[in-house]
């Protein structure tokens, strides 16, 4: 069993290695230091399960897990955690199991027996099944750690200068929070969800229900359940309409 | 009015994050078995600046404690992110000089998780302590993470905000916290009476 041990502080990978070494369960232990280092090493490793830490600099453990999950042969995650409420209800999204730092050998010897009991194909089920668009979410930070917004309940993203606005409902509130995302890696990210409708905005094709021009000549647009108007620039109005008809 | 700032000074306990914490028990976790001297030395650094942190919030102590507080605290997040995190000090302060207790370490706290720890790279301290006119200032200097990274994300200033308030408590207008933020640097600037401890006798 190949196993990608993924932190970026060496005291914390050397000790998941000697549990791993010390338990016998690993043919081959790789190590990457952040986020993106873990995703090269898995398209080119290919490793059965990942011991992911959550907070790290560059790229996080949350989106790391994201990126991963689009990989044809996505492999186990195990979320690795010293403190993060919110990241612990994160993880049952994307990952097999989580455990706490300092990590016991016997919890990581029980989660890897269980990520392992699943094959790759059952695995790709499960994260397809936990990825279908309605489960889809948005990390965020917030001071207390991270939070997940689940996409469906995403109105729009609107960008001001060095931020976007995420304008959410949080049970029947309207609320927002500020991302330091780009709205062009937001599109990418959620083209299935989101439509482009203006340079500073992506609006929820859940909630987009019309486009109306005011007295100026500029088209708004309705949404369902917020008032909130937001213009659509010229050049998007075509794919708009497309959209909506 | 001394009462009523010695309990606002009380509600100002000094928490320490409990991030830092389990990262540091974890650290020692790991030393135990490949550097036992050095996981012994983070034991003791770590109850050092817990006994410090559970102690009373009112409680003052000769700079030269706080000071050595810090150090204890950056030798055990030094443990924990190796060639990540530099630190430079230039000291020219009075040792004997009486300051509220963790004046410093929180602050040195926040120059870690907001900033040294959540750059890929590592990145660095300064701390620049002088006296002048029966006047004490520190300068803690901090590099920040790149603009336009997740990681970079405001704080509840919590921290900070308890370091002002008790420094306010206790000198007024004299005890001050200023903030400088520039591109890559985040900078806390603290002023406050230099007091020695026979002066506060009467208290």
């Amino acid at each position: 069993m190949k196993i990608l041990i993924v932190d970026d502080e060496k005291l914390a990978r050397d000790r998941l290695q000697r549990h791993l070494q010390e338990l016998g369960i690993a043919t081959e232990i790789f190590h990457a230091e952040n986020g993106l280092d873990a995703l090269a090493q898995s398209e080119k490793q290919n490793p059965d399960i990942i011991l992911l830490d959550i907070r790290m600099p560059g790229m996080d453990g949350i989106e790391t897990a994201n990126k991963l999950s689009t990989l044809d042969t996505p492999p186990a995650i195990i979320f690795v955690t010293a403190y993060d409420e919110y990241a612990l209800d994160a993880f049952d999204s994307q990952a097999i199991a989580y455990l706490l730092k300092p990590v016991r050998k016997e919890k990581l010897d029980k989660a890897i027996q269980s990520a392992n009991r699943l094959n790759r194909a059952q695995l790709q089920n499960l994260q397809l099944a936990n990825n279908k668009p309605n489960k889809q979410t948005l990390s965020v930070h917030i001071h207390s750690g991270i939070r997940q917004i689940e996409l469906e309940d995403i109105y729009y993203f609107f960008a001001e200068q060095k931020y976007v606005t995420v304008k959410y409902q949080d049970s029947d509130i309207i609320t927002q929070v500020l991302i330091e995302d780009s709205l062009k890696s937001l599109e990418q990210r959620f083209e299935e969800n989101f439509i482009r409708i203006h340079r500073n905005a992506l609006v929820s094709k859940r909630y987009l229900k019309a486009i109306r021009k005011d007295q100026q000549g500029h088209f708004l647009t309705e949404l369902k359940g917020i008032d909130d108007k937001l213009e659509v620039s010229r050049r998007h109005v075509a794919s708009v309409r497309d959209f909506l008809s | 009015m001394r009462a009523e700032n010695e309990a606002r000074v009380q509600a100002l306990q000094s928490r320490i994050r409990p991030h830092f914490l389990f990262n540091s028990m974890n650290t020692i976790a790991s030393l135990t078995r490949s550097n036992p001297e050095k996981a012994e030395m983070a034991v003791e650094n770590l109850a050092d600046l817990f006994r410090v942190s559970l102690s009373d919030a009112r409680k003052q102590v000769r700079l030269e404690e706080e000071i050595e507080l810090c150090q204890r605290y950056l030798e055990i997040e030094q443990l924990r992110l190796g060639e990540r995190l530099n630190v430079e000090w230039e000291l020219n302060v009075p040792d004997d000089a009486l300051v509220p207790a963790l004046l410093l370490q929180p602050l040195l706290e926040n120059a870690i998780y907001h900033g040294v720890e959540s750059q890929t790279k590592g990145g660095s301290i300064k701390i620049i302590g002088s006296e002048d006119n029966k006047k004490i200032k520190f300068i803690l200097t901090n590099s920040l993470p790149e603009k336009n990274t997740q990681q970079r994300q405001q704080g509840n200033q919590l921290a900070q905000e308890n370091v002002r308030e008790r420094l306010s408590a206790l000198y007024g207008d004299n005890g001050t916290l200023q903030i400088n933020q520039a591109d890559n640097l985040y900078q806390v600037i603290l002023q406050f009476p230099y007091e020695l401890p026979n002066q506060l006798s009467s208290k």
